[in-house]
């Protein structure tokens, strides 16, 4: 096992890789009694298109998330709900566009418990039956999501932006491509993306790092997996700019809201990955962030009543977003385009904001989930663990940040608007 | 894990010290009898408060002091327990081993700035503020009906009885907003820092004495002493049959919010059964209605049931198709009188049980589960944690039978959707 001191903070990290390349990292905290397990795949929705066994896939639009469901379905009829609850422990799943990850969090029997973790997820059970049971619920998901401002913003703002890449299409998948679902689509999509070379496993909290360890080594359903396998993902064609720059969507709600987006190519910079999404993060909170020009000249003018910006990385691409309430929002976007156009960071601002960055990692590490959680985001978004951010926010300067600020080509914007029903 | 409570005369003080965070976190709590005029003139304040103060004039001037201090967490929010209308400030600041000693003495300066010295001129609150204030609060009025799913539990809740505490809903209301200028709300500021029960509650590694003369010396409130209201709501009456209301609202998926009077229950049973109960109900993942309504039958993606304590109410909510409502109501019935002609097994008692006693250990993980739940302990007068441990051993198949018996279901409700399914 290897081991670093995560964030020099005063706290081991441990990692290994099987040989069938699953990626392990154990991070025992000393005052802690919970423990929280994460095993994820790098397999969401946007793998759309695939090949295996030299055949060409195309899996139907909500595959990931529908299979995410499946997995809970064991062929003794034994419930993992069930399971995880004698001991008191819990368990969930998600789905986004570039993983499908199952976690279990609780304080008792932590081996017994991931032992059964590995065990569920590697023996899958689809019968006809199963999945067609299974798109009632999935549809009463959709619908619920489909009544959520916030979700139907997002939906459609990466339908507009996007021509090829699959994250134009909604996370679960619509009620009509889920009902085109099979059997067969679950089991193709399983034995490509559940290989464990495909996936990673992570656990903090309260255990021995060298039982555990063992542990995983001599599972049998891991040792079933010797080799690791090459998956091949479509390569798709994405042009650089927007497909369509503007919609509006009429729903029920009461007051305007809009979602705007940059598409940016990330091949285009010379530079670490973590470090240009470090950067793009400067960007935005020094531009629209609590302490910004922007943020106090909306609120203390009432051009909106809240707004948030974020960062999303789609395959190669980086959107930069921000989404707000507005019955002004003509003028609202107008000032965020303005922003985006002039950007400047003088240095005490970088400074005050890797300061407060520096704090809250600090903080970050008094919990479990949270560290976890991070750790398996750079996993799947990197395919390696940055044991030291302290460091590596330490290292942020002026200078690589004007030369992004320089090369940033800002001009593929989106923009949706939702307005009231009633406004039609 | 030390705790020390200290009557400051004007005020109760928690201290709760611990070494295993790397943050400490002050909460300041103002309670008082909940009025419903109440509500939103509280919420108008405690929004203005936090926005700006009278040292730091804008919202970008507080929010530089805050990121000056190691990005501060600070905030304030208001909540409804019971009968009570409780105002919490919270801040949580780093250790200062992590950043500088005197940053302890400054952080709890921000927060007696915060509370003491707000952004006042002439006697009245400043007219710019109040309005972007005001515009939050009008706004979140507005968007209520934007979350359907807690739009249909506070229709519910108002169905049950419009009158009691439980029916009236947190975001506050028009007609009152248009009472509030920024001279009266200045004043009801002032009144309330004279009349409010005051509880400052502290966790993390700090020095006691060090502590507790910051406290005195920033936090130095002027109440008088007040008589004591009852937290809990009591049912005297319930229907042989529910109520059913439905409304149309132009959704792609109707919203069900069921609410459940609790009648005469125990002490026992309402520190210790009807949490068991509510697990096995709907409580999580592998409750009853999960298993059958969900799994069993498809009929929903989520349905939960939750005990409001304080209220006596237990509420089920769920997201259908209006086809199913039916189903969907008849069969949350049936597992409801299934449980009361006894069908519940040891195991599924063992199961919950085992969950609950896991909960009660994980909050020991989290700073704030901690304080929350040492806050919730005092205001609900529940056993401490060492006490619970133990008591909940003593619930047996026949409690929760006997307490499934005290479950009297009051009022459905559905908000119905458009037919519009266009996803």
């Amino acid at each position: 096992m290897h081991k670093v001191n995560f964030n020099n903070l005063d706290q081991d990290l441990y990692s290994f890789t099987l040989k069938n390349n699953l990626k392990v990292y154990l991070m025992p905290f000393k005052d802690k009694k919970n423990y929280y397990a994460v095993l994820g795949t790098k397999y969401g929705s946007m793998d759309i298109d695939f090949t295996v066994n030299n055949q060409e896939i195309t899996s139907p639009y909500g595959t990931a998330h529908f299979l995410e469901h499946k997995i809970f379905e064991q062929e003794d009829g034994i419930d993992p709900f069930k399971v995880f609850a004698k001991s008191g422990v819990n368990t969930n799943a998600s789905t986004t566009f570039n993983n499908t990850r199952y976690y279990i969090w609780g304080v008792n029997d932590l081996e017994k418990n991931l032992n059964f973790l590995i065990d569920f997820i590697y023996s899958p059970y689809f019968t006809d039956n199963n999945v067609e049971k299974e798109k009632g619920i999935i549809k009463e998901e959709i619908l619920m999501y489909e009544d959520d401002p916030a979700w139907k913003l997002d939906d459609t703002l990466r339908k507009n932006m996007f021509y090829n890449l699959p994250v134009k299409e909604k996370i679960a998948g619509t009620v009509e491509s889920i009902n085109t679902i099979t059997k067969k689509d679950l089991k193709l999509a399983y034995q490509t993306f559940y290989h464990p070379s495909n996936m990673c496993l992570i656990i903090g909290g309260c255990f021995d790092p060298k039982k555990i360890e063992k542990l995983i080594k001599n599972h049998p359903k891991l040792n079933s997996f010797k080799e690791p396998i090459n998956i091949q993902r479509k390569e798709y064609q994405e042009p650089d700019d927007v497909k369509e720059e503007f919609q509006i969507v009429y729903q029920n709600i009461k007051v305007p809201k809009i979602e705007f987006g940059i598409k940016i190519n990330k091949d285009k910079f010379n530079i670490d990955d973590v470090k240009l999404n470090m950067y793009l993060g400067i960007i935005l909170t020094s531009l629209f962030g609590s302490t910004s020009n922007f943020k106090e000249e909306v609120i203390s003018n009432n051009l909106t009543t809240g707004f948030y910006e974020e960062k999303n990385n789609y395959a190669n691409f980086i959107t930069l977003n921000i989404t707000a309430e507005s019955d002004k929002a003509d003028i609202l976007i107008e000032k965020i385009k303005n922003t985006f156009k002039n950007i400047k960071v003088k240095k005490e601002e970088l400074e005050r904001i890797k300061k407060v960055w520096i704090a809250s990692e600090i903080r970050m590490i008094d919990n479990v989930e949270i560290t976890v959680d991070n750790i398996y985001s750079d996993l799947v978004l990197y395919d390696k663990v940055y044991d030291n951010r302290i460091e590596l926010i330490k290292e942020l300067n002026i200078k690589e940040l004007n030369k992004i600020i320089k090369e940033l080509d800002l001009s593929n914007q989106s923009l949706v608007m939702i307005l009231p029903n009633e406004s039609k | 894990m030390k705790t020390k409570k200290i009557d400051l005369k004007y005020a109760k003080l928690y201290l709760i010290k611990t070494n295993k965070f790397r943050s400490i976190t002050i909460k300041v709590l103002l309670k008082d009898k909940l009025k419903k005029e109440d509500i939103t003139r509280r919420n108008f304040l405690i929004d203005y408060l936090t926005l700006t103060s009278n040292k730091y004039k804008t919202r970008q001037a507080l929010a530089l002091k805050i990121q000056e201090l190691y990005s501060l967490y600070i905030n304030g929010y208001d909540t409804r327990l019971g009968n009570y209308l409780i105002t919490k400030f919270s801040m949580s600041l780093l250790n200062p081993k992590y950043t500088e000693a005197n940053m302890l003495e400054e952080s709890i300066d921000l927060l007696r700035e915060i509370i003491f010295n707000p952004h006042v001129k002439n006697n009245k609150f400043d007219s710019k503020c109040f309005e972007v204030v005001k515009n939050g609060i009008l706004n979140e009025i507005k968007t209520i009906k934007e979350n359907p799913k807690t739009y249909a539990n506070i229709k519910m809740l108002e169905n049950m009885d419009p009158n009691a505490t439980y029916a009236y809903h947190g975001y506050g209301y028009i007609e009152d907003l248009e009472q509030i200028n920024e001279k009266n709300l200045y004043e009801y500021y002032q009144n309330l820092l004279k009349t409010a029960d005051v509880d400052i509650y502290v966790i993390g590694d700090f020095n006691q004495e060090e502590m507790i003369k910051i406290i005195k010396d920033k936090l130095n409130f002027q109440t008088l002493k007040k008589p004591k209201e009852d937290i809990y709501t009591y049912h005297d009456k319930v229907l042989s049959k529910p109520k059913i209301i439905i409304e149309k609202e132009n959704n792609n998926q109707s919203k069900l919010s069921i609410g459940c009077k609790l009648k005469d229950l125990t002490e026992f049973e309402r520190k210790y059964v009807i949490n068991l109960y509510n697990m096995i109900l709907g409580g999580g993942f592998n409750s009853k209605f999960m298993q059958i309504i969900r799994e069993k039958n498809s009929l929903a993606y989520y349905i939960n049931s939750s005990v409001l304590k304080a209220d006596n109410i237990l509420l089920i909510q769920s997201g259908i198709s209006k086809e199913n409502f039916k189903k969907v109501v008849s069969n949350i019935k049936k597992i409801m009188k299934d449980i009361t002609k006894g069908d519940i097994t040891e195991e599924e008692l063992e199961t919950v049980r085992t969950e609950y006693l896991s909960l009660l250990e994980e909050v020991n993980d989290n700073i704030d589960s901690i304080l929350e739940n040492y806050i919730a302990t005092n205001l609900l007068n529940l056993d401490d944690f060492s006490v619970r441990k133990e008591k909940i051993k003593e619930v047996t198949v026949q409690d929760i039978i006997n307490v499934s018996k005290k479950v009297h279901m009051d009022t459905i409700y559905l908000l119905e959707d458009g037919g519009n399914n266009n996803a």
